[in-house]
């Protein structure tokens, strides 16, 4: 699979090229998108997107791995009885469907109340700017 | 005398005629639904016009195959703790779809993988890279449940021996080409939605009937479970399955990061995000299948715990030692209508799945490859639907061919293969593009290349390939990597490809692309 249209120097204007999804057209105002990432309504949507969710998701890897890790690396720890049956290891697999079940409530309610509203303001700003 | 050949014997009839009750009922559904003026966007997604209760069920269904259905119980059932990753794993792994890939993935796609990665980047070769690692995936794991769906010959049809497989895969495998090629998404949908439901229904069936035979106690259900295994406390804590060597250990890592994290890249999982209209119905579809999938594997795991409580470890052993059989053995031991009952949800559940990633296959090689990477774009609606039935029945034959040869085979590691590929070329490249402004074409096509090469060569220079007596060729020896499984290795490597790939990039990232792109994920335009 050569690319078959190499441009020359630089990306050639994305505009000329087959887009996958049209109604959005990038290259009629590519300039004011570019401006508009600053736009304060857009960085608190950024920060409230990617950090609070971000760091849920790695907290969930993490407590993954480390649980299988823990599993391999110290058995003695994972084989301690906390009551009847139950030893670490298995509280703690039972502990990451808590701490599953309790992210996929807290992303609804976080979605819910702060993403959705703040998409709606960037989707009204971009309505204003796009009939300016 | 084994499980299936018990079954066989009392339950055979019974089931055969259900069965065939349900495949004409399914072909009749999937006309039905068809609408008569067919686009490409019908075909692959079905116009997006599913509601987010419907999706989220039939993501369910796609999501948690045969593997999670017999394999995980069956583990659980002969290694105690060290099966529950193989539960936890999927569970993470859909609450990691909810979190980082729902939305912005339906903001920022239309059909395939191809179309978000080429919304920023040089369309055409990341198209034609997504495409065929897509392929890969999708095939390698039809191949994996048609292998596992001639194991339900003898419950289903009452015949025993290897033409009797054959006949199973083939059958089944010629149902799912039908029902994909002329119902497309639509009947796709339908099928899934269904086995989702059923599944539920089944495990939650098995599940009552386990806890009520323990007298409800979670306590005393893990207590027999560990005395009925021989092993006593041992089955409870971590170490059966592998021992203590280090080579075990980094296997069991391997592949408990591939089904966690391969999971959310698996492409006909991600195909289902586009069928609902808004971001926002993404998500609360997915919000869904994670309480489902979370809910489910509970489940699972009573009814793995269950069997090794009620049967006895040596008893599944005995059976099969993989412990695939073990959910069949419960469900007859808690009477012959299970039997026949999970026998329908196993027939259910691999038409599902096979018709989800035959239908994904098709739309790869039909969109990325054909319209995008071979005619540019300029492929009229027409011949880019008649291209993507076509290839239903190409990538459906061929699959169906090589799971006949593959039948003897040992080919367990061909699941592992295709979430280490999904989760090195697929997965990187799409968090990289919706998330990374500094992502360049080069990144994406040595991360989706790279990880995919490495998985295949990782597996083939594995022991699962060569060198040992369970492997597809015993004879040869060429197991120059230890471990079964390439997840750990080609993971990482995949997302540092595609970061290594983006800074050597001579070339700039396209500011203004990724701006457009950065809005759509932030607010869904």
């Amino acid at each position: 699979m050569s690319q078959a249209t190499p441009p020359p120097g630089r990306d050639a204007d994305p505009g000329r090229r087959w887009e996958p999804g049209e109604p959005w057209a990038p290259a009629a105002r590519s300039v004011s998108l570019e401006q508009l990432r600053y736009h304060p309504t857009l960085l608190r949507l950024r920060a409230a997107r990617r950090g609070p969710v971000f760091t849920g998701a790695a907290i969930l890897v993490v407590l993954y791995v480390s649980e299988i890790l823990l599993a391999n690396e110290a058995g003695g720890f994972m084989s301690l009885r906390l009551a009847g049956p139950l030893n670490v290891g298995l509280a703690l697999s039972l502990l990451q469907c808590v701490t599953a079940a309790c992210a996929i409530g807290w992303y609804a309610r976080h979605a819910r109340r702060v993403l959705d509203p703040e998409a709606a303001q960037v989707r009204a700003l971009l309505r204003e700017e796009g009939e300016v | 005398m084994t499980a299936a050949q018990t079954l066989a014997a009392g339950a055979g009839f019974p089931v055969f005629v259900i069965f065939v009750t349900f495949v004409c009922c399914a072909l009749f559904l999937a006309i039905l639904v068809t609408t008569h003026r067919v686009t490409p966007g019908d075909f692959y997604i079905g116009d997006g016009r599913l509601t987010p209760l419907q999706n989220g069920i039939a993501i369910f269904g796609v999501y948690l195959s045969a593997a999670t259905l017999f394999g995980s119980p069956g583990r659980i059932a002969l290694t105690g703790f060290d099966g529950i990753g193989y539960l936890l794993g999927p569970i993470v792994g859909m609450v990691l779809v909810l979190l980082l890939i729902a939305e912005p993935y339906h903001s920022t796609g239309r059909y395939t993988i191809g179309d978000n990665l080429g919304r920023r980047l040089r369309t055409r070769s990341v198209h034609v890279a997504a495409g065929l690692a897509t392929l890969v995936i999708c095939v390698v794991y039809v191949i994996a449940q048609l292998v596992g769906a001639g194991a339900l010959a003898a419950p289903i049809t009452g015949l025993r021996g290897d033409g009797a497989r054959a006949l199973m895969v083939c059958s089944l495998g010629l149902l799912v080409i039908l029902y994909a090629a002329i119902g497309g998404m639509r009947a796709t949908t339908l099928i899934q939605v269904f086995k989702g439901v059923i599944m539920l229904g089944g495990g939650a069936a098995l599940t009552v009937l386990v806890m009520s035979r323990v007298g409800w106690d979670p306590a005393a259900l893990l207590s027999r479970a560990a005395n009925h295994s021989g092993l006593g406390d041992g089955f409870l804590r971590p170490g059966v399955s592998h021992g203590n060597q280090l080579v075990g250990e980094l296997d069991s890592l391997s592949v408990q990061l591939s089904v966690c994290i391969g999971a959310v890249g698996m492409p006909h999982v991600l195909m289902r995000l586009r069928t609902v209209p808004t971001a926002r119905s993404a998500r609360r579809s997915v919000e869904i299948t994670a309480w489902l999938s979370l809910a489910f594997c509970l489940m699972v795991g009573v009814i793995g715990f269950g069997a090794a409580a009620l049967l006895g470890r040596n008893t599944i052993v005995a059976d099969n030692g993989t412990g695939n059989t073990a959910v069949l053995m419960l469900a007859e031991s808690l009477g012959a209508v299970f039997v026949t009952m999970i026998s329908c949800i196993a027939f259910t559940t691999i038409l599902a799945v096979v018709s989800g990633l035959v239908l994904t296959a098709s739309a790869a090689l039909a969109h990325d490859i054909y319209q995008v990477g071979i005619m540019n774009g300029k492929a009229s609606e027409k011949s880019e639907l008649l291209v993507a039935r076509g290839t239903v029945v190409l990538v459906g034959l061929t699959a169906t061919v090589l799971s006949l040869y593959a039948q003897a085979e040992g080919i367990s590691f061909l699941v592992g293969l295709a979430l280490a590929v999904a989760g090195s070329a697929v997965l990187p490249a799409l968090l990289y593009t919706m998330f990374w402004s500094r992502f360049t074409t080069r990144g994406a096509l040595w991360s989706t290349y790279g990880g995919l090469i490495f998985s295949v060569l990782l597996v083939v220079f594995s022991p699962a390939v060569s060198g040992t007596p369970a492997a597809l060729l015993p004879d040869q020896d060429f197991a120059y990597f230890p471990l079964g499984n390439p997840a750990v290795v080609s993971i990482p490597l995949g997302f540092l490809l595609g970061w290594l790939g983006s800074v050597l990039d001579p070339r700039r990232p396209d500011a203004a692309r990724y701006a457009a792109t950065e809005i759509s994920v932030l607010a869904d335009v």
